[in-house]
């Protein structure tokens, strides 16, 4: 078992998408640990020197390498604890409706009847709803903290996965060896655990690591419109949304938390692309080409 | 009803209800199983012959306790388990499934899906372990294979895992759905002695559902040829080879090349005339296609009458003959 999985693991690095992907995200995870552990400047310390431009020097041993925003704060700094701060969250919001999704996705197809169409038409509701919107609605009747932000954004990206996990369960369920099992005198959660879930697991985690980055993009966004973090969380879409009204003056401090934003959210589609084509074997590439069969 | 009569079903049933598209009210039924009344005897192998739809599968499955019946009884040794089955007597009927290729959980290594059915009994995994290598080895492969993947093995071997699946619960009564049909000729012949020389060892009774003759044959005692959810005619095997009776087991007998190769081959092909009024119809089943058709044909169904000592037919020209 050990040799197949390593197996896996080599044949998915040597898709050159995962490999750049894993590369950027790398690269970001080292240097926001970096950041975290040496940075002379403390991510919530004012000062009275404002925008300074990248590369100022400053009293530390350190230059303000991305310079300072409006309240003479480290943008370097702030935007790498940012970058702990928005995975963490996008971690938290992918583990809480990947749990509940996958949850209602078996429950849904092995239950069926009743208890299926219930489910799928709540869920079909959900869907019906730009997420955004709901996600904003949400956001607004818990109040705005990062913590409900996570929560609402939880609940809108539910259905994505029910019905994922849903389908994939339907179609293993009349495989030869679940009814095999059935026939050997397996109970019903025995088969699912052992023979059913294998089976869905690694479309679930393709379409997690998909949603990692919706995840950043909806927290960034709550936060952009006050609705996620509040100063002086250091959290992308806050640090963007406080720079938008000096961007003529300091455009340091609304590009450099974006252009991290949007390489850490380009690594895991990155990642996600290549284990979806890697998972999917009519997509299979063969030697960087794509196969067309369809 | 002597005691050596293992299994026994009375007018088994089953029924596929066709739904309308949007209502979904019930506008008929496929009646896969249609009344089928088997003795199998301990140490018999009974052979189901049938075409393509004839509902021998169905009822390989029905018998397996897959598939709930519609109507009718099944007992095993005597006591009734048409819808439960006593724990004493589980494990006690197996099936080996036509295609080995997708019965096999490609995840599971092979000693995991073998003990499965002893898991299920309440088995500890080390005494299943030690029990399914040593039926491993019955079924003609090393104790190495219990450490590998499916995907590692020829279908031949899987089907031979299959059966050992089949046999670690020691069955009495085993269902073989077809075990051969899906390899290639040379490993079909190994597959059918295996399961000649483990029934004789174990003792054990088979149903072989299958739709090659020349398997029947050599495998079984007695043959069942099934035709619409029906047994239309039921004989021990040089009866039903020397003295065909019902017009369907003819003309399959008839569509079986002779190994003779100076003779010429001419099947009888009947001509089909249209099903679909017959279909809803009271009448045999066989009507359509039947070159002796008469006009009772189409009004009533015959009965199973037995013509001879062990050989029943269904089919109204041997009404009189009784």
């Amino acid at each position: 078992m050990v040799s197949s999985r390593l197996k896996v693991l080599e044949e998915v690095l040597r898709i050159k998408r995962v490999r750049y992907g894993i590369f950027i995200l790398l690269s970001l995870a080292i240097l926001s640990i970096f950041v975290i552990l040496f940075s002379p400047f403390e991510y919530d310390r004012i000062s009275p020197r404002v925008h300074l431009p990248p590369l100022a020097g400053s009293d530390t041993s350190w230059p303000h390498i991305l310079g300072t925003d409006n309240l003479g704060r480290d943008v370097f700094t702030r935007t790498f604890y940012a970058f702990a701060l928005d995975l963490g969250c996008a971690l938290a919001v992918v583990i809480l409706s990947g749990s509940i999704g996958l949850a209602i996705g078996i429950a849904s197809s092995y239950l069926g009847g009743v208890i299926d169409a219930v489910l799928m038409r709540i869920m079909d509701i959900v869907i019906s709803i730009p997420g955004f919107m709901l996600a904003i609605a949400i956001a607004a009747v818990l109040g705005s903290s990062i913590f409900n932000a996570i929560i609402a954004i939880a609940i809108v990206t539910i259905p994505v996965y029910a019905r994922l996990v849903r389908s994939v369960v339907l179609s293993v369920k009349e495989s030869l060896f679940v009814l095999a099992a059935k026939e050997a005198g397996l109970s019903d959660l025995y088969i699912v655990v052992k023979h059913v879930l294998p089976h869905v697991i690694p479309t679930f985690i393709t379409q997690a690591s998909m949603e990692l980055s919706n995840a950043i993009i909806y927290i960034a966004a709550l936060s952009f419109v006050g609705l996620g973090a509040q100063e002086p969380v250091p959290e992308w879409g806050l640090m963007i949304s406080s720079a938008r009204r000096y961007v003529r003056e300091a455009w340091w401090t609304a590009v450099f938390p974006g252009l991290v934003m949007f390489l850490t959210v380009l690594s895991f589609n990155l990642i996600g692309d290549g284990l979806r084509d890697y998972l999917d074997p009519k997509k299979r590439t063969v030697i960087g080409v794509q196969v067309e069969t369809s | 009803m002597n005691s050596d009569v293992i299994v026994k079903t009375v007018n088994l049933k089953k029924y596929y209800e066709i739904r309308s598209k949007y209502l979904k009210r019930v506008i008929g039924y496929v009646k896969a199983v249609n009344g089928v009344d088997l003795e199998i005897k301990r140490g018999e192998t009974l052979g189901l012959v049938g075409e393509s739809g004839s509902g021998k599968t169905t009822l390989g499955l029905v018998l397996a306790k897959l598939v709930k019946p519609t109507d009718g009884k099944y007992f095993l040794k005597g006591i009734d388990i048409t819808y439960s089955l006593p724990k004493n007597l589980r494990g006690k009927i197996r099936i080996v499934f036509q295609d080995p290729y997708s019965a096999l959980n490609p995840r599971l290594k092979i000693v995991d899906t073998l003990i499965e059915p002893l898991l299920a009994q309440g088995v500890d995994k080390e005494n299943a372990k030690e029990k399914v290598a040593k039926y491993l080895k019955l079924v003609g492969l090393s104790e190495e294979y219990l450490e590998s993947y499916p995907h590692m093995l020829s279908g031949g071997q899987r089907q031979r895992i299959m059966i050992a699946r089949a046999l670690v619960t020691e069955p009495e009564f085993v269902i073989l759905d077809e075990p051969t049909s899906m390899l290639d000729v040379s490993t079909q012949a190994q597959i059918i002695e295996l399961l000649k020389k483990i029934k004789n060892e174990k003792n054990l009774t088979y149903l072989f559902i299958t739709h090659n003759l020349a398997v029947a044959r050599y495998l079984s005692d007695t043959i069942a040829i099934m035709f619409s959810g029906q047994i239309v005619e039921i004989a021990d095997k040089k009866t039903i080879f020397s003295n065909p009776l019902h017009p369907y087991t003819k003309t399959l007998l008839s569509a079986y090349p002779s190994p003779d190769p100076s003779s010429t081959w001419s099947p009888e092909i009947p001509e089909d005339i249209d099903n679909n009024t017959l279909i809803y119809n009271q009448g045999c089943s066989y009507a359509g296609r039947c070159p002796l058709r008469k006009d009772l044909c189409l009004k009533t169904s015959p009965e199973l009458i037995e013509v001879e000592n062990n050989h029943k037919v269904r089919c109204h020209i041997y009404k009189d003959r009784t």
